[in-house]
Formats: C-alpha cells, structure tokens, sequence
C-alpha cells in the first residue's frame, strides 16, 4: 500500500559526488546535453548513434555513478523497447512497399526496411536515455533551472517573461514536499476512515482516487492565496534584481568539455551526412 | 482474550528507515489503556505522539522485531487481524483533522466512515449524521448541508470529531485534539470531550500542553524523544517534577499555586484544575468558607 | 495575459501537483492494456488552464513535459519531441474549450474542457510518435482507444469536482471573467 508517501520524494535523481561530470558549470551540462539530445534527434544512421551511445559510456565511466544503478533503471524500459521493435518490424510493410517480404502476419507485412528502422530506433532511445539519466544524475534539479534561466537570459530583452517562469519552476520544486505530505495526511485519513484504497477494478480505483485528487487540488488553492499574499507583501514584481543563490563561474574545465563534445557532435554530423548507413 | 482494551510492548519506529533521512520516532514504547480509562499522552514537539497514536488505529503495523501493539485483543502484525475492523472500533481523530474533510457537504463527510465500513443503512445514514453532529455540539439543521470548507476552524474540527463518533467506536484516539483553536472553540470542544469522558468512553488524548489535558484525563503517560519517561494515575505524574522538568513540561499555574501551598504547610489535598474548585479547597485550608 | 503574481505562484503549485502525481505513482491508474496504465498526470494542466487561462494551462504543461522527459517511465518519453512538445497543448486548448463552451453551464464546460485536454495529450502524444516513428499507426490507433477513454473520464470526474469546489469554496466563476 502506498501509505508511506514519503515526505523526501525523490523529483531529481541528483547523486552527489566529485567527477569531471559532476564539476562541470550547470550551464555547460544543460548546454552541451542540449547539443547531443539535438544532434540525436536530427542525424540519423548506425555509425553516429554507435559513436554517440560509446560517447555516453564514456561519460558514464568518468562520472563514477555505479553503472548498475543507471541500468537497473534502463531495464524495464529494454522491454518496452524490444516490444516497439517488434511492432516497428510486424507493420512496416505500407512504409516499405518496396522491399522483399520477411513474413506475413495475417494482412500484415515484415521487412527489412522495419528491421533497420526500428533498430535505429532504439539505438537511439537508448543513447538518449542515457544522455538524460547522465544529466539528472550528476545535478540537482533547482541548479538546471538555474543555469537554464541563465542560458536563456537574451529571450528576456526580446519580451519573454524569463524570471517570471523561472520562479514558476522554483515554487513547483519547492512544494512538491509539502505536497507529498499532505498527500499523505490524505491517504492516511481515507484509510483510517474504512477506505479501501487498494482493492476494485478500474472503476473502482478512478473512484477512490478523487477524493484524494480533488482536496489536494482545493489545498493549493488555499495555499496560493497565502504566496500571493506574502509575495506581494514583500513587493514582488516580477524578476528583477533577484539574486541567485549560487554564482557559477566557468572554468578551463568547461572549455575541454565544450571542445570534446563539439568535436564528437561535428563527427556525428559527418559521418550522418556522408556515411550510407 | 482478557488483555487491556490496548497494549504497547517494545515499540519501535523509524521513518524512511536506511536513507539519508531516517529518523527514529518511537524507541521503545511500552503503554497500556484498560477499559472505560481516559488516558493523557504528553510530550514536547515532536516526541512520536502522533506516530503512535496511528499504531493504535492500525494505520502502522510494527515490523516483526520492531515491537507489538495489540488492540481489542488483537496482534495488529497479526495476519488474521482485520485492520479494517480496527479502526472502526478504535477510531482516530487526527492532527488538525479539519484539512482533512474531504466532501462536499458535512452530510456527505460525516457520513463518508458510515459507507465504508457499512455501519448504517443508507436510508438512516442522515438520522445518524445528524445524532453524532449533536454529540460533537454542532447544530445539524445550521452545518448538514453546507460545505465544511465554509465552516470556522472550530466548527470544522468537530464536524471531523462527528466523523468519527459516528462509527461509535469503542475507543477514541484523539490527536491534539485542542490545539490550534480559539479559546471559544477550545472551551465548547473540552465541553463536548468532557461529557464523552463522563459516559465512559474509553479514550487517549495527546498534546503538548498538560493544561488541555488535566481537566480530561485520569491517567497520563509523558513522552519525549520517541520514550514513555513516566505512565501512572494523572496524580502520581504530576507529582513527578524531575520527568515533567526532563520532558519540558510546564505545570498549570493554578496547579504549582497549590503545590507551593501545601509545601508550606498549608493543608490542602491533591491539587485541583478547576480554577473555582482550587479557589474553594483553598479558602477551606484558610478557614475563611 | 500576462504573468502576474498570482498566476506565477498557481502555475508553480500547480505544476508541483504535476510532478507529486508523477513521483509517487498516484497519477497512473491501471488498465488491462499493453501499457498498462492511464494517467491523470495532465489534469493539473486541464485545471490551470480552465482556471486561469491559456498561459498557466501552457506552464503546467510544460513542467509536466519536462518532468516526464527528465524520468522517462516509458522509454518513447526519453525523446524530447514526444514527451515535452504535445504537452505544451493540453492546458491551451482546455482553456479555450472552456472559454468558449461555459455558456452550457459550468458542469458541461469543465467536462468538454477535460475531454478536449486530455485528447490534446493523448493524440498529440500519439500522433508524434508515429510521427517519430517510434509507434506504428494501427498500434497507436489501438492505445489512444484503451487509454483515451478511462483518461477522459477520470479527468473530467476531477475536472468537475474541482471546479463544483472552488465555486463553493472561493465564489470562482461567480466573479469570473477576468482571465
Ligand atoms: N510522515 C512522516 N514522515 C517522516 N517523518 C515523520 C513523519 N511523521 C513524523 N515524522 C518524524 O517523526 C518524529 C515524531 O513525529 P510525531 O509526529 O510522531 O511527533 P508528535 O509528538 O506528534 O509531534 P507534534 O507535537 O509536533 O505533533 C518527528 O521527528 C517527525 O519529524
Ligand atoms: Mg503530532
């Protein structure tokens, strides 16, 4: 049963420690996991996914993060990826029409065409798995929106309420603990009043779940008249002149991470556009 | 079975046990409630109070070497137990239970525990909303209808404790029962918690403060740090200055009146909590009534 | 339609529940389906949508898009396209079902308001996978309709239940309009 909402949700998978990884600027993290993520979704084609996915490896080695942990994590969704592979092969013939058959199910057609793209596929989704758990591990979630809000600090002066949707950011991290408490408050007051939370079917479950959804919604209403008060007490006006908690200062560290990932990013690039496969 | 209503042995719990944030809330706890008794739990914040009280509605279990809490008879850890059952019969008021109703109407809260456990037949659930809101001191013609979110904070507390004494349970758990509240809504809820007392329902009450609990209890327990530092007649701990000065607790002034005045020689009984009562045994060890 | 203060701070909250329903599994509901399970992760943006306007609808949803890319339960969400992007919609076009449909009434407009939402995330969602190729069509095709249908019903149930409460509670639509 899911009584114990635990009051330390976990929303980052921050495990703090003292790598290359881990040291460099949050801003050279979020921009050069930008740069990759971006790369994978637009090359296509086994020899740049292979060379991103043992880029990844390596960051994964040099982050010292037990390998385990980020595979333990991995494994359910091989499933899920195995299964859409599967899919991608049974129902690729109207994509392929022209290439040979592999075998028949029923009105359906296998190809090679599917084989291809579906490996590709999840060549990739696995590359960017990685690349995602690599960023979540080696730093905190309130430090990302930082150094994003810092990244994205030109949008300002073109008329983007920058500030405004950062703080957003900050006071939905902030109250997701508090949340989780009274969640828990919730659940433990349903129960104790004969709820059966765990038992019925699906109908029976969407039931139970509204009167835990429902006053959880009504208690933030309550509690944003509260912030908006205390917010405008203290003269909120929108973003300017906060100050950040921590000052980031880049180092010749973060220049060697830029160059390497340029370097492995333009090789991608290369080998995408030229190589046929 | 002839065991207490409640039994505690060796109890011990620890949230969020092997992470960075365990934290150990109860750490050996030993407590008994016999039948028709009105038991005090006190300690300072946090001292593992709440923690358990929620062992003795069954929303805890204790691990296999962490302890054993019988209720009704029952091994809560046992696997015939009926948890469910549990709490019906021995019913929690919670912390601040008024952020806690979760229904649109006080009629549909109150008659929200009725459903579950199956108690009242649907065409007599309003009769019996309506007899636990008298019993909880609330006018049910005036709040049956309204949303409780509309209700004032006292109000909306004993609407929760109608929650609950309509399962007409066997024992009331009560947590904090009187914190929180305004003086008017404090004193009417004492009122109501008084008269529950007096017809001999069976009940633990705990809180930080042993004035809230003097005027209602007979026995008392004094908790700190997850340990029951003294459990004995309400008499017999009070005069325990060394465990109530240990935990943090302050007595009521009109209750260190009377002991400065009998350790000076004036012959008084046990103190009394009644303001009126005290000033009367007084004015009798003067001579002056 | 800007960000004042008290749609920054209803965003945030807002968003907070977004992740709360992710984190703790609350927001998946089970059903017999290859997935096994609907999710009601998205009502916080229905909500804010309906509550407070395209902008905060906009907000919730692409915190509950970030929150599902950064902890991919489902291995299709590590691809940013599909588990960011359809989610930026959900709150938009809830807003403006609302909006323009409030004249059946409260209970109606909240509950078309939910369908339509949760129909933006479902065939958003879908629609990019395939479109990624991630999903072919007929398979997508079979998960919109045993997901759709217990996700829209679930998330009109709180739409409405929501909204009947803060119109108790806070007078809400009663002096509405300004959004
Ligand atoms: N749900 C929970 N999750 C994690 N830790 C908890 C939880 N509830 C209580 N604790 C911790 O356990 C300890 C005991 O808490 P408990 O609530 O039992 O004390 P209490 O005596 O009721 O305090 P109070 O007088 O403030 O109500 C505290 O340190 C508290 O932080
Ligand atoms: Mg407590």
């Amino acid at each position: 049963m899911m009584m114990e909402v635990s009051r330390y949700v976990t929303i980052g998978r921050y495990v703090p420690g003292d790598s290359v990884l881990h040291r460099l600027d949050p801003r050279t993290k979020l921009l050069t996991f930008g740069l990759l993520v971006s790369t994978l979704l637009v090359v296509k084609g086994y020899v740049p996914y292979l060379l991103l996915l043992g880029f990844a490896v390596v960051l994964l080695l040099l982050s010292r993060i037990p390998v385990r942990y980020v595979l333990a994590g991995l494994r359910p969704a091989l499933w899920v990826l195995a299964i859409l592979w599967v899919f991608q092969i049974i129902f690729s013939g109207s994509s392929y029409p022209d290439h040979p058959t592999l075998f028949r199910l029923g009105s359906w057609r296998a190809t090679w065409g599917g084989v291809h793209a579906g490996a590709l596929n999840v060549l990739r989704i696995s590359v960017l798995y990685l690349l995602t758990s690599l960023l979540t591990l080696t730093a905190g979630l309130v430090e990302l929106a930082d150094a994003g809000e810092m990244l994205l600090s030109p949008l300002a002066r073109l008329g983007v309420p920058l500030n405004e949707v950062a703080l957003v950011f900050t006071i939905a991290l902030r109250f997701v603990p508090t949340l989780a408490e009274e969640l828990e408050r919730l659940v433990k007051a349903q129960i104790s009043r004969g709820a059966r939370l765990d038992e019925g079917g699906f109908l029976g479950r969407a039931r139970r779940l509204i009167p835990l959804v429902v006053p959880l919604f009504l208690s933030i209403f309550d509690r944003a008249e509260d912030l908006i008060l205390a917010m405008e007490a203290r003269c909120y006006r929108g973003g300017r002149g906060r100050s950040k908690a921590v000052a980031f200062a880049f180092q010749p560290l973060d220049a060697l991470a830029a160059v390497v990932v340029l370097a492995v990013v333009a090789a991608a690039w290369l080998t995408g556009l030229m190589l046929p496969f | 079975m002839s065991r207490a209503l409640i039994e505690v042995k060796g109890l011990f719990h620890t949230y969020h046990p092997n992470t960075p944030f365990a934290r150990e809330a109860l750490r050996g706890v030993d407590l008994k409630l016999e039948s028709g008794q009105v038991l005090g739990l006190v300690g300072p914040s946090p001292s593992g109070k709440s923690t358990l009280l929620q062992y003795l509605n069954g929303l805890y279990v204790p691990q296999p070497d962490q302890g054993k809490v019988w209720v009704l008879g029952q091994d809560t850890a046992a696997p015939d137990t009926s948890l469910w059952e549990i709490r019906r019969r021995v019913a929690l008021l919670f912390q601040q239970p008024e952020q806690q109703l979760f229904e649109p109407t006080v009629l549909r809260d109150v008659a929200l525990g009725l459903r579950n456990f199956g108690v009242a037949l649907e065409d007599e659930l309003e009769k019996r909303v309506r007899e636990a809101l008298e019993r909880a001191g609330l006018d049910p013609e005036r709040v049956l209808r309204r949303y409780s979110r509309t209700l004032s904070g006292g109000e909306r507390r004993r609407v929760a404790l109608a929650c609950i004494l309509a399962l007409e349970p066997e024992v009331l758990l009560l947590d904090d029962p009187l914190s929180g509240l305004d003086p008017r809504g404090r004193w009417r809820l004492l009122g109501v918690l008084k008269s529950l007392a007096e017809r001999g329902i069976s009940m633990v009450i705990a809180s930080t403060r042993l004035d809230y609990l003097i005027p209602l209890v007979d026995s008392l327990a004094v908790m700190a740090d997850g340990r029951i530092l003294a459990f004995g007649s309400l008499h017999e701990v009070l005069n325990r200055e060394d465990v109530l000065r240990a935990a943090g607790l302050q007595l009521p002034e009109i209750w260190r009146v009377q002991q400065e005045l009998r350790s000076r020689g004036l012959p008084l009984g046990e103190p009394a909590a009644d303001p009126a009562e005290a000033a009367r045994r007084i004015a009798r060890a003067l001579g002056v009534a | 339609m800007g960000l004042n203060v008290r749609r920054i701070v209803i965003s945030g909250l807002l968003g907070a529940v977004a992740i709360l329903l992710g984190a703790t599994g609350l927001g998946f509901i089970p059903v017999p389906t290859p997935a096994a399970h609907a999710t009601i992760m998205h009502v916080p943006a229905v909500i804010g949508g309906v509550l407070e306007g395209p902008v905060v609808g906009l907000l919730v949803g692409l915190i509950f898009g970030l929150f599902s890319f950064l902890r991919a339960t489902n291995p299709i969400f590590a691809d940013p396209l599909v588990a960011i992007l359809p989610r930026l919609f959900i709150g938009v076009t809830s807003a403006y079902a609302y909006r323009g449909l409030r004249r059946l009434g409260m209970v109606p407009g909240l509950a078309v308001a939910a369908t339509v939402g949760t129909l933006t995330n479902t065939v958003l969602v879908l629609a990019m996978a395939v479109l990624r190729g991630y999903l072919p069509a007929p398979v997508a095709w079979a998960v919109g309709f045993t997901h759709g249908v217990p996700e829209i019903i679930v998330a009109a149930l709180i739409t409405v239940a929501v909204g009947l409460g803060l119109a108790r509670m806070t007078g809400w639509e009663a002096k509405d309009g300004a959004s």
